[in-house]
């Protein structure tokens, strides 16, 4: 029987990538398609030695690959994401990154700010960089236009350095439950907010994809135009339409809250802000 | 000290609510020095009658607000701060983000002009300037701001600054509901009092502080509260809160729950 599941992923070697080193990506690679063994992977690339290496690991886990070539040059968003990078080297929050030096780990701007767009010293390499996860959505759009498969699964390279760390870390096993964006949970904040959504590992049926494109074209263009200038990728853009739509995604990662923790929580619930406060969550 | 320009077009409150609160402000300053700052005759009138009234000495100091000793340093930091900046995530997050300085500084910026924006911002980031410029002039030992709009927290019991013991070489003052990307703003700036010298300390550092804000266009909404908790990051001893919120109990039973593994626990009871 044909299978109806289609893994998306892509590569670009970006000169002055400060986030990731080649080896990275090459490291994780192969771990990442051992996940996916036996199904069917459009892969986007640009270097014929990239293409080696994936139709190489590929091979040996019986993946049936279909290569797209796709210079970065020529990727749909990369004018956008040069809009959006721009936008990003006003975010000069140096005060703010010197007293509380956390906040270029935790909070997704101060980390591309600082560590990536290196307070806009790094703006080229970073629009190049940026268009890889920003995006990813259109590379599911066009896999959609050249393909007839049910269920899209954009898995990044380096997807599998979660592995056993998060919940129901083998996407291959969760079976897709709804006409939603199936996502894990990000540990990032958006002005100390959680951010709703992780990027590097994303499903959904033909119907959800569609939905999807339509409000994240709809996000993505209003950012930019809004002029606002947190630095944003693929997370906060989802973030947003989480926001306007949280009927388009469904978490699938969440720790189950038992019958106990239920209990528990009805017991302490008078007590919630005293908790809270000694657990230095206030 | 205290002081109050009604500035128009102010998106953040109206006249009336000043007006409102000074009275009950003024109730909690029966019998004490005060210096008030302000520009215009008739609050002038108002604020002479209610000194009477609670038997405040007064002390009234003109002073135009374009005149403020911070007026053009806080003119130059309002320049970064545009409504654009991060209005798609003050509207994202409305509701749940309305604790958050810059994103609910946002309110006021995007129905006032730049310049009434600028105007207001100097109300509130210029108090530590004026308190310094009293406390070189006099001798008492201890300084106070006091908000014209203070009473709108209430002032009773631990909160009623009349009564507290000041922690020396810190400023003393309330706690902030407020954040900075998710992190508690140190100091509420609505009551802050200390030493002369420490006044004198704070400013030094403040103005030097506004100073670099501006020098690297930071595009963050800045007021007294979030220059306070950026020095506080630097200087912690610098600051006293008078209403602590994490006390020992909550110490020894954080440490208790630390231990025995069930943070993750209590975190999802408590959902």
């Amino acid at each position: 029987m044909k299978s109806k599941r289609l893994y998306i992923s892509a590569l670009w070697l970006v000169e002055g990538n400060l986030k990731r080193s080649p080896e990275h990506y090459f490291h994780h690679l192969e771990p990442t398609l051992k996940m996916i063994r036996g199904g069917n992977l459009m892969f986007f690339y640009e270097s014929e030695d990239i293409l080696n290496r994936v139709s190489a690991v590929a091979k040996n886990y019986d993946i049936n690959l279909l290569p797209f070539e796709l210079k970065l040059e020529d990727h749909p968003d990369l004018e956008r994401s040069k809009a959006m990078a721009q936008n990003s080297c006003e975010f000069r929050m140096d005060v703010f990154a010197d007293a509380f030096p956390d906040l270029i780990s935790n909070e997704k701007g101060f980390n591309q700010y600082f560590k990536f767009l290196n307070r806009g010293e790094n703006v080229q390499a970073y629009s190049k960089q940026l268009v890889c996860t920003i995006g990813k959505y259109s590379l599911i759009q066009k896999s959609m236009e050249k393909y007839d498969f049910e269920e899209l699964y954009w898995v990044d390279v380096s997807a599998s350095r979660f592995n056993h760390a998060r919940n129901n870390f083998d996407f291959c096993e969760i079976p897709i439950r709804k006409d939603a964006i199936h996502h894990y949970s990000s540990s990032q904040k958006i002005f100390g907010q959680t951010q709703k959504v992780q990027g590097s590992v994303l499903f959904g049926n033909r119907k959800a994809w569609e939905s999807f494109a339509a409000l994240y074209d709809e996000t993505f263009r209003a950012y930019i135009d809004s002029g606002c200038t947190y630095p944003a990728t693929d997370e906060p853009l989802m973030t947003l339409c989480h926001l306007k739509n949280p009927d388009l995604f469904e978490r699938v990662d969440s720790e189950e809250r038992t019958l106990l923790h239920k209990a528990v929580g009805k017991l302490l619930s008078p007590l919630r802000r005293s908790l809270l406060i000694a657990m230095n969550q206030y | 000290m205290s002081g109050l320009w009604i500035i128009p077009g102010n998106a953040k409150r109206s006249r009336q609510h000043y007006l409102d609160l000074l009275p009950t402000t003024f109730k909690a300053l029966r019998g004490e020095h005060l210096v008030f700052f302000c520009e215009s005759e008739d609050i002038k009138t108002v604020v002479l009658s209610l000194a009477q009234r609670y038997k405040v000495s007064l002390t009234i100091k003109h002073l135009p607000i374009q005149q403020h000793p911070d007026y053009a340093l806080t003119r130059q930091m309002t320049e970064n701060i545009r409504p654009e900046n991060f209005k798609i995530w003050a509207d994202a997050f409305k509701g749940s983000g309305t604790h958050e300085k810059a994103l609910n500084q946002q309110r006021f910026l995007k129905n006032s002009r730049h310049d009434i924006y600028s105007t207001v911002v100097v109300c509130n980031l210029g108090k530590t300037s004026l308190v310094n410029e009293i406390a070189l002039e006099n001798k008492y030992e201890e300084y106070f701001w006091i908000d014209a709009s203070a009473s709108r927290l209430g002032i009773s019991g631990k909160m009623d600054f009349r009564r507290w013991r000041l922690k020396p070489g810190a400023i003393n003052h309330r706690k902030s509901g407020m954040k900075l990307f998710g992190n508690r703003q140190t100091a509420g700036g609505l009551v802050l009092g200390g030493e002369p010298q420490v006044w004198h300390k704070l400013h030094g550092i403040y103005q030097s502080l506004l100073k670099t804000y501006i020098s690297t266009r930071c595009p963050h909404p800045a007021t007294d509260e979030v220059l306070m908790t950026l020095i506080a990051a630097q200087h912690p001893e610098l600051f006293h809160c008078k209403n602590p919120t994490r006390t020992w109990l909550h110490k020894v039973i954080g440490k208790i729950i630390w231990n025995l593994r069930l943070t993750s626990f209590i975190n999802r009871a408590l959902n």
